[in-house]
């Protein structure tokens, strides 16, 4: 199918892309067989995570142009439905992933009809109430644990359990992950060569010239709505199997959202490796600068407050992120 | 059987009436000028009847067919194609991929769009800017690009706006060269707003005036190049609101 | 009978608190259509100074209002000029996330240097005291004077907005930016005061609320979604909107009052199991998206 072929080609790239990706992707398929501390491994796991997050976010938020700053409620229901049917029912990860999926999809189609009549500052407010909404229903409701949250103890199950995804070692989900991450790699290559992307981002350029090439701006923007939420709640099912505690205040908290939508703009918002660049810079600093800075006594927050200067940085200096630069350059030099 | 036909089209945003019961009508194969003082409602005409604004009243028949309430996008699916004048691109998108848009609309594999765009680019002798983001072209570039989105779509019938403003004579010539192309030989029926008087001159069919959005005038070029109304119309000082008769010379 | 007009009344007057905690968002929005995230962190600032200040100098905190109101004042032009001048060249994703980082900037700096627990006003002349206004309706005399102050606040703003030359290039500004530049009125400096205005009025409202609402770092983020929905449904860049607005979402924050008064009067018991009182805010979201979606101009606005 000429999908698929589109999905794994990647030849529209110049070779020095390819090559770089080549070797960081093999990198990262050998890495947990080098020397590692722990902590280097949670952040790979989280950096690939994030990634798929930023990527998912891109669809609607990079190459759509519409800055979707609710995406946490998403990760709440992936993560909340495998944890709910896994404690209750016993339903393997596999099964209730792509459930949690499902119901990611009906909220958003639910939400996203009335959400995509409203544009640009008011369409981000509301993104970000519906969230919190969801939030705090989520707070309340005892089926899932209200504000405690809820816990998957791995003594009740026999890791390694491929089935239910619970594992003693972090290596069994990196290598899950990282599985998920090339299929979203693959995915996004699909998308953005595919009609809807490209009708996405002629939406980005101007709507009414898209509207007048016959582009339903409205209906494209709720499916990919949709495919952004695919993506964010199925990591959200890792994330519960992987974290294997959550609650409203961590999984679905404003800052998730903004940091999901971070991840796509500093890498650079509307390109393929964008998020992954982004996650790339900013999960390990945002880990590393916890270990050195959060810890120490009496400077509670500091790595924080470095951490959002970098953002404000950036967003008054640099708004097309890291590969808006190199794009840039590459412009500069071919002209 | 009118292939476009509009009737007392009435265009109302808030106190300002920008279309006021403009009627004509168009058959297949013609190539139509539509020329008018600026603000005389042109492009909000080109608007009404594309579909991206609502009409206050009247009604608009294409192929047969009543779009007067339809939205844009379903206009377009119709075979109703149109530039437009002001391009504010983000520079998000080649060339190329602005055309493969176009394609888009007739077939959902990537490979035939990039095909017949990079066609269609050659045809309009552009093929070589395919890679280049369209704001690092010069205008006469730019308004190639943007009728090959529009025709891209396979349309019945094109809507043109202003594709010469801004052009120098030499480019002048190469776009009227262009539109004959798309008039000509790929039979599609053409209807241009334009300032650049020799151009629409030289290739309409038959002129639509209008000025204060209303239509003053039809003819063929050369009857309205001398109808007094249209003369007052873009030299007279002051113009007395009078649909078809006669007007007091300022002199 | 007495719940309902004591849940309307409390529901008015900290409307007229909250609607002044949105005015300085909505005059920022309305001169340059940009959406200041931190502006809850503005207003926890306003909070801080208004407590140390009284504290500090042993004064009533309802005279801490000019402290508050000349560093929000300075906190709003510092951020015009040091950072936001530069955000507003950039595309609506940097702005939104710039902001953003402002509020983390400004909280995790509070945390800082005031550390996470709560912080209350304890002295007052009008701590503890309440009265009765008739109807067996009891209102605490801290929101009464606040509510008071508020109206006063914004009708200061208002004035100043619609009867002074500064008040009237800023609206100038607000309608059409270039415009107002060719008829000489200089932007940047509008931007500035526009900032100035805004900072000012959210730490004078956090001054007035930290009377009888405990402060601490995290306070923020719910102010700012609060402002942003009473902004929302009163039309950005409308002042009078702010205000009305203000007095609908106070009451709806008092919407558990009117649930109890249903669930008495009709005895429906099914009603009582609904946690109302977790809800108070979430309802407010919720009348934003339903307001924006049906009328995305709200009640009195005229900018799209």
């Amino acid at each position: 199918m000429e999908a698929i072929r589109n999905a794994l080609d990647f030849s529209d790239f110049p070779r020095l892309d390819l090559i770089v990706a080549s070797v960081v992707g093999i990198a990262f398929i050998t890495f947990p067989l080098f020397p590692h501390s722990t902590f280097a491994m949670v952040t790979m796991i989280q950096f690939l995570m994030f990634s798929l997050y930023g990527m998912g976010w891109n669809t609607i938020g990079g190459y759509g142009g519409q800055v979707d700053l609710g995406k946490a409620q998403y990760v709440g229901i992936g993560a909340y439905t495998t944890a709910v049917m896994l404690i209750r029912w016993d339903v393997p990860f596999w099964v209730s992933m792509p459930i949690g999926m499902f119901f990611a999809v009906i909220w958003s189609f639910i939400i996203g009809y009335p959400l995509f009549r409203l544009k640009g500052h008011y369409f981000a407010i509301a993104t970000i109430a519906t969230s919190l909404v969801l939030k705090d229903i989520f707070e309340v409701w005892d089926f899932v644990g209200a504000a405690r949250g809820l816990e998957i103890s791995p003594i009740k199950y026999h890791p390694p359990d491929f089935l239910r995804l619970i594992f003693r070692e972090d290596v069994y989900y990196f290598y899950v992950i990282l599985g998920f991450f090339f299929i979203g790699v693959l995915y996004m290559n699909w998308f953005r060569k595919s009609r809807l992307g490209f009708q996405l981002r002629s939406i980005k350029d101007n709507e009414d010239v898209a509207q007048s090439l016959g582009i339903n701006v409205h209906w494209a923007k709720v499916k990919t709505y949709a495919i952004a939420t695919a993506f964010v709640s199925m990591v959200g099912s890792f994330h519960a199997c992987y974290i294997k505690s959550i609650e409203p205040e961590d999984t679905m908290s404003l800052d998730i959202s903004i940091l999901i939508a971070l991840m796509a703009m500093l890498g650079g918002a509307g390109s393929l490796w964008g998020p992954i660049i982004g996650a790339g810079i900013l999960i390990p600093l945002k880990s590393y600068l916890k270990e050195w800075l959060g810890a120490q006594a009496g400077l509670v927050g500091i790595d924080l407050i470095i951490y959002a200067l970098i953002i404000m940085v950036i967003s008054a200096f640099e708004p097309r992120g890291v590969w808006g630069i190199v794009e840039k350059f590459r412009r500069r030099k071919r002209n | 059987m009118a292939f476009l036909e509009v009737h007392n089209l009435t265009k109302d945003f808030g106190g300002l009436r920008a279309n006021s019961n403009i009627t004509f009508s168009m058959k297949r194969g013609e190539l139509i000028g539509l020329i008018g003082p600026n603000g005389a409602g042109k492009t909000t005409l080109f608007n009404c009847i594309s579909g991206l604004h609502p009409v206050t009243s009247g009604g608009i028949i294409f192929d047969e067919e009543d779009i007067t309430k339809l939205k844009a996008h379903k206009v377009a699916q119709r075979g109703l194609a149109r530039t437009f004048q002001v391009y504010a691109a983000s520079g998000d998108l080649t060339v190329i991929e602005n055309v493969m848009v176009g394609c888009f609309m007739k077939t959902h594999l990537r490979s035939r769009a990039k095909a017949r765009a990079t066609e269609i680019l050659k045809d309009l002798s552009i093929d070589d800017t395919a890679d280049y983001l369209v704001n690092e072209l010069p205008v006469a570039a730019q308004k190639r690009v943007t009728m090959a989105t529009a025709i891209a779509s396979e349309p019945k019938l094109l809507l043109l706006d202003e594709v010469a403003a801004g052009l120098n004579p030499n480019e002048i010539d190469e776009i009227m060269a262009s539109i004959r192309h798309v008039h000509d030989d790929m039979g599609i029926t053409v209807m241009l707003i334009e300032h650049v008087m020799e151009l629409v001159m030289k290739i309409s069919h038959r002129v639509i005036v209008l000025d204060y959005g209303e239509k003053i005038a039809e003819g063929d070029p050369e009857a309205i190049s001398k109808d007094p109304r249209v003369i007052k119309a873009y030299l007279g000082e002051r113009y007395v609101k009078e649909h078809g008769g006669a007007e007091e010379s300022k002199e | 009978m007495d719940i309902l007009v004591g849940s309307l009344f409390a529901g008015l007057l900290i409307g007229m608190v909250l609607a002044l905690v949105a005015l300085g968002l909505t005059i920022i929005f309305g001169v340059m259509d940009i959406v200041n995230f931190a502006h809850g962190e503005f207003l926890m600032i306003g909070m801080y100074t208004g407590l140390l200040t009284a504290q500090g100098l042993g004064i009533d905190p309802l005279f801490t209002l000019p402290v508050a109101g000349v560093v929000g004042f300075l906190l709003g032009v510092i951020c015009y000029f040091g950072f936001i001048k530069f955000l507003l060249r950039g595309p609506m994703v940097a702005q939104l996330l710039g902001t953003f980082g402002l509020m983390l900037f400004l909280r995790n700096l509070a945390l800082l240097i005031f550390g996470s627990e709560d912080r209350a006003v304890h002295q007052g002349i009008l701590v503890g005291k309440s009265f009765e206004i008739g109807m067996g309706v009891i209102v605490s005399a801290t929101k009464l004077a606040c509510a008071g102050l508020s109206v006063v606040a914004f009708l200061a703003v208002w004035l100043l907005m619609n009867r002074t030359k500064i008040g009237k290039a800023l609206t100038a500004t607000s309608l059409d930016a270039q415009g107002a530049r060719y008829m000489g009125v200089p932007t940047q400096k509008m931007n500035a005061l526009a900032w100035g205005i805004g900072g000012a009025s959210v730490t004078i409202a956090g001054a007035l609320i930290e009377n009888f609402w405990s402060v601490n770092p995290f306070i923020g983020l719910l102010f700012t979604m609060i402002a942003f929905a009473i902004v929302a449904l009163g039309g950005f860049g409308s002042v009078p909107g702010a205000f009305f607005a203000g007095l609908v979402v106070g009451m709806i924050t008092e919407l558990p009052g009117f649930w109890d008064f249903f669930t008495y009067t009709f005895e429906a018991d099914w009603m009582v199991d609904i946690p109302m009182t977790s809800f108070k805010y979430m309802w407010v979201y919720v009348a934003y998206f339903v307001i924006m979606v049906l009328r995305p101009r709200g009640l009195f606005g005229w900018k799209q």
